[in-house]
């Protein structure tokens, strides 16, 4: 065999998705020189923080062949524990603590309805996500909390470094991200996922412990959407119930934009990053360009459309190369 | 041999099926429901006011969960009803208020839903790609076209003023219930008497050996995720219709409703066993506990939570028939 | 120590009645190549299984290195000692070479992979294969070397036994080759191999020991130098067949139900042969000789060059439908995946064919539907409650029958069976053989795919051997029949 560069199909389709950001942010800089500036860059990062994060804790679970539709309301209701928790005098502090902890118990119910009840993860998160929604409105009979005893994350959103320029959400997002990269390609994390998620005998014969490695995925996801929970007091200083509406879908289709086959054995943290931002990019994108914030739901659903044929197809020439090749032996 | 399998064959004159155990245990269940809510409110419950109370406003999801039944006997998931819905309830006010006659804008805009969800099942079944994604990205796209269509408003000015005809109530009894219980008829006896049903139950019960037995799925699971497209469509040109208003945000969590309907109704979510029975017995569950929650002054947020423990209930509970029941 | 490895004593396993392994006793010597050769059928995959853990015994006992060996699954019988390649590879795609070769026993701390383990990795490889890279995924690799990882992996977990089950059923020629070179070096090394394989040639070429399974029963167990040539191992193989209860058909020669020219696709090599009416054909061949593809093929549902005639009309066949429409029915070789929903009962299963019989216009005559049902219920005789029951609690030959009345039910003029009783007890088994015989006399022409000589033999009016996607020869079925040299033709000789 010829020595040649070896780029497989995952790098490729990273790389393409590189490109497209790229493509995308000479066109509306372009469109409009506001666009390409450290500040409005620096927006886009700080608007899409649970985007961002969530998308690393979600990965590992779809990666895995599971699925997770409660990190919307996740996010809702850990807001909701937090502000009720400072409304009772906690330290600001420790109660975002609590919420992480109230993540973890949700990710062991996540786990303990898909593995030791075996319903399916999309039936058992998505009976969570109602459960949990309709929890934290309850709680608080769909009244936010805007006391100023919840205020003391406000300054989460505040934080600015380096000649304020540039914001504390860069830091966290960059910060979950090389730690996310970190956990796939050095620790049993990222491998175990691969593992069970791409051929279940094979992880079972290695002796994988298949229910702990769920509980930590779906932990790692809880864990992040709780936290951005609270990062959404943060920035909307107060704690609103329907914080995180919505957000388990749009997270799943950067996922999905990113390359994770939502049948699992196949992502990478990197694709979901940049699917992220894709889609954010689009987003504010477009919002400079004057058109209406109606039209970012027809092209998310379009760009994910488009980004699950190109896979489906590549993956089908793949194949049939393969097929040709063994033919031709 | 062959003599003692025929007489074993006259002589079970009751034949007991799997299907007819788990109906019998969702309706044991739901008369259960009923006392219960005859119990706390004696009066009120059974009041034909509340009767047609609970199914007018359960009427959209009777309407669309039929065919989520189907969708989920051929062994796949349905995401866009709500986007659809809204899409359809959306374009049928802008095409009234264009001025074309009412029943016609209606027609319009059920077939361009139509369409739609045409489109979404050729997609999964030709290309072979998971329901739950594909279905996903076009409830984006069409909530996208609901959202533009309604300028991120609601549309309510310059509608015309017999734009409710479509959802009147005749002689006490509305219009909806009438289209619900038609729809759920009309699926009773296609499940029980058409090929249709057997072959999109053969699909969702093993694909390749319906393959192998010269089924095609590109024609039945385009054509159930069609069919899909259209009740949930109509159900979104009633909401419009029954309010005269359109919004985009019409129908919120519809996809889910009607899934835990059919969920709820014995309907397996891997596929190949289901009822159109159950589900509206399903439907009629969730509407039956809505209501006493609504007696019993729980808020509609608070519902969800009970929503969610009945969806994991229900699995459990189809789990539970399904292994022990031996038929 | 003894000098045995695996000590198997007075093995039994009853499946529901069937004795798949019956009083099998023999010793397996350290570091030697030890194959196993039998029909299909004969028990050597159900010995496999116990071994690997992932059937328990009925009885009997297992020394392993002088202790008593009863591993309670797969991963723990793997974990002291006993690795198996699996026919279908268990390696993850998405992961490298090295990944797998250490999944499940990483060397951690905190979680986090530790480099230096992959010493151990870079030197097993080497063993098995030095040309392959550590850093390769999975996904880029060949079968061959795929094969190659799963080895290195059972050599990291220290295995002293590697069960290798049809390892070469997807080899080229030459990785072959090197796969024997592999097998020697790992004796060397002490490793003991359990070869198991339909190619007689391989077995020649690299047993130590060879141990022969018929019927459930160790029919002897001998050294690689008192076997002389492959016609000893055939006879040892398949004892005497009887072929008393072949009856031969009418067959009418002068109508050519379906005319075969120059088959090719990916498996098949110029295929030709015709099918008469009112007969029955015989394809027999091993594992991979190639006739589920002419199954398939036929059926139109694996792509092919060539022509077919139906009837003495050309057709090119594009899916089931088409087939179906032109009289052509297949019973296929998985049951449970292909053949029948399960879920579903026999009532639903049945019609699934030919929706015409109980319908008009699509729309179901419910009396009729059961009528159907309950027609081929007696026809075939299926044992069952009534048409209601769900097919899952049917036995396997039962379900079978109800695959079969699908078929029927389609009104074939050429019905193709594709292993029609495997997995399939000996009651059931006459009883299908009746059917066919039935259909026979009917005017219906029929292809029996089988790998079961004993049912060829019984069935089939002419037989077409295959090996290794060729149709080497047709022979008219009948007393005189030499089933040794058949075997032979069938194993490669020629």
């Amino acid at each position: 065999m010829k020595k040649k560069l070896n780029i497989n199909r995952t790098t490729r389709y990273n790389i393409m998705l590189l490109v497209l950001l790229a493509v995308l942010m000479v066109f509306f800089t372009i469109q409009n020189d506001r666009f390409l500036t450290l500040l409005n860059l620096m927006g886009i990062v700080r608007q899409t923080v649970p985007q961002a994060l969530i998308a690393c804790g979600l990965c590992f679970v779809v990666i895995a062949g599971g699925i997770d539709l409660s990190t919307g309301s996740c996010m809702g209701l850990s807001a909701i524990i937090y502000g009720k928790l400072c409304l009772a005098g906690m330290n600001a502090w420790l109660a975002v603590v609590l919420c992480l902890v109230f993540g973890v118990i949700l990710a062991w119910i996540n786990t303990v309805l898909s593995e030791n009840l075996k319903i399916p993860s999309i039936m058992g998160t998505l009976a969570t996500q109602l459960i949990a929604g309709g929890a934290a409105l309850t709680i608080v009979k769909a009244i936010p909390i805007s006391d100023k005893l919840v205020k003391p994350v406000t300054v989460m959103n505040q934080l600015k470094f380096f000649d304020k320029k540039v914001p504390l959400a860069f830091f966290i997002v960059l910060a979950v991200v090389l730690v996310f990269i970190f956990l796939e390609k050095k620790t049993l994390i990222g491998k175990y996922a691969l593992a069970i998620g791409g051929n279940a005998n094979a992880a079972f014969f290695s002796g994988i412990n298949v229910w702990k490695m769920r509980f930590i995925f779906f932990a790692l996801c809880s864990v992040l959407s709780a936290f951005s929970g609270v990062w959404m007091v943060g920035r909307l200083g107060s704690a609103d119930p329907t914080i995180g509406r919505g957000m388990h879908f749009e997270v799943l289709s950067a996922c999905i934009l990113g390359g994770v086959n939502i049948k699992g054995g196949e992502g990478t943290i990197i694709g979901c990053v940049l699917g992220t931002y894709i889609l954010a990019v689009l987003t504010n994108g477009m919002q400079m360009m004057d058109i209406s914030s109606f039209y970012q739901q027809v092209v998310i659903g379009v760009v994910m459309l488009a980004a699950l044929l190109i896979n489906q197809l590549t993956a089908n020439r793949a194949a049939k190369k393969a097929a040709i090749a063994k033919a031709a032996a | 041999m062959s003599n003692a399998t025929a007489n074993n064959l006259s002589k079970s004159k009751l034949k007991l099926t799997m299907d007819g155990v788990q109906n019998l245990a969702i309706f044991a269940i739901f008369v259960v429901i009923c006392i219960v809510g005859f119990a706390l409110e004696p009066q009120l419950f059974p009041s034909k006011n509340n009767i047609v109370n609970i199914l007018v406003s359960n009427s959209s999801v009777m309407i669309a969960a039929p065919t989520m039944c189907f969708v989920l006997l051929s062994g796949n998931l349905d995401m866009s009803p709500n986007g659809v819905g809204a899409m359809a309830g959306v374009l049928f006010a802008i095409f009234a208020r264009a001025g074309m006659p009412v029943g016609v804008s209606a027609i319009a805009s059920i077939a361009i839903g139509a369409v739609c969800g045409f489109l979404c099942g050729f997609i999964i079944s030709k290309l072979e790609l998971p329901s739950f994604i594909i279905s996903l990205a076009f409830n984006y796209i069409t909530l996208g076209v609901a959202l533009i269509g309604a300028g991120g408003a609601i549309i309510s000015a310059g509608l015309p003023g017999n734009i409710d005809d479509l959802s009147q109530t005749i002689s006490g009894v509305p219009l909806p219930v009438v289209y619900a219980i038609i729809i759920v008829v009309a699926f009773l006896i296609i499940q029980s008497k058409t090929v249709f049903a057997r072959e999109v139950t053969a699909i969702g019960a093993n694909s390749s050996a319906a393959k192998l037995s010269g089924i095609s799925l590109v024609k039945n699971v385009s054509a159930v995720f069609a069919l899909n497209a259209i009740f949930a469509s109509f159900a979104g040109v009633l909401v419009t219709s029954r309010f005269s208003v359109a919004d985009s945000g019409m129908l919120p969590g519809f996809e889910t409703d009607c899934i835990i309907a059919c969920v709820l109704g014995g309907t397996d979510i891997n596929g190949g066993r289901g009822t159109v029975f159950g589900t509206l017995i399903g439907a009629l569950i969730v509407g039956v506990l809505t209501n006493i929650m609504n007696m019993l002054g729980l808020v509609s947020y608070t519902q969800n939570i009970v929503k969610g423990l009945v969806l994991i209930g229900a699995i459990l509970l189809n789990d539970a028939i399904r292994t022990k029941v031996k038929v | 120590m003894s000098e045995y490895v695996l000590e198997i004593k007075n093995i039994s396993k009853h499946f529901a009645g069937v004795k798949a392994l019956d009083d099998v006793s023999f010793n397996i010597v350290k570091g030697s190549c030890h194959c196993l050769v039998g029909e299909n059928g004969a028990g050597k995959s159900t010995l496999i299984k116990i071994l690997t853990g992932a059937h328990p015994k009925t009885s009997g006992t297992v020394l392993y290195n002088g202790k008593d060996f009863a591993p309670n699954g797969t991963r723990e019988a793997m974990r002291s000692g006993i690795g198996c390649l699996f026919q279908e590879l268990n390696v993850v795609e998405k992961l490298r070479v090295e990944e797998n070769i250490c999944l499940g026993q990483e060397e951690t701390k905190f979680g986090i992979i530790r480099q230096k383990s992959n010493a151990k990795v870079f030197e097993v490889l080497k063993r098995i294969d030095p040309s392959i890279d550590p850093k390769m995924l999975i996904e880029d690799l060949s079968v061959a070397k795929r094969q190659c990882v799963e080895m290195a992996k059972a050599l990291a977990m220290d295995s002293d036994v590697i069960i290798m089950d049809e390892p070469t059923a997807s080899l080229s020629e030459e990785e072959v080759r090197r796969l024997f070179k592999i097998i020697a070096d790992l004796k060397a090394q002490g490793i003991t191999i359990i070869y198991i394989s339909h190619r007689l040639e391989e077995i020649m070429e690299l047993a130590d020991y060879v141990t022969v399974l018929r019927d459930g029963k160790h029919i002897d167990t001998k050294p690689r130098s008192e076997i002389n040539t492959r016609q000893d191992l055939i006879q040892m193989m398949i004892g005497k067949v009887i072929v008393e209860d072949y009856q031969p058909n009418d067959v009418d020669e002068s109508v050519k139900m379906i005319e075969v020219k120059n088959l090719n696709n990916r498996k098949l090599k110029n295929v030709n042969f015709d099918l008469y009416k009112g007969e029955i054909l015989g394809f027999y061949g091993l594992i991979g000789a190639g006739k589920t593809e002419i199954a398939r093929a036929l059926f139109g549902v694996d792509p092919y060059a060539g022509e077919v005639l139906v009837d003495g009309t050309a057709v090119k066949t594009e899916g089931a439908r088409a087939a179906l429409a032109n009289g052509i029915a297949l019973v296929p070789e998985e049951r449970r995946t292909q053949g029948v929903a399960t879920s579903l009962s026999i009532l639903d299963n049945t019609p699934m064919m030919n929706y015409n019989t109980i319908a008009t216009k699509g729309v179901v005559n419910k009396k009729k539907e059961v009528e159907v049902a309950q027609e081929y219920i007696e026809k075939v005789g299926t044992a069952c409650r009534n048409e209601q029951q769900s097919v899952a609690y049917l036995s396997g030959g039962n379900q079978q029958k109800v695959v079969i009345s699908k078929c029927l039910n389609a009104h074939p003029k050429v019905l193709l069976l594709d292993e029609p009783t495997r997995g399939v007890d000996v009651g059931a088994k006459q009883e299908i053989y009746t059917i066919i015989r039935q259909l026979a006399k009917q005017g219906c022409s029929i292809i029996v795919f089988s790998s079961e000589l004993p049912e060829i033999l019984g069935l089939c009016d002419r037989i077409g051997l295959l090996y290794d996607g060729e149709l080497k020869t047709f022979i008219k079925n009948g007393p005189e029949v030499d089933s040794q040299q058949i075997m032979h033709v069938v194993t490669g000789g020629n």
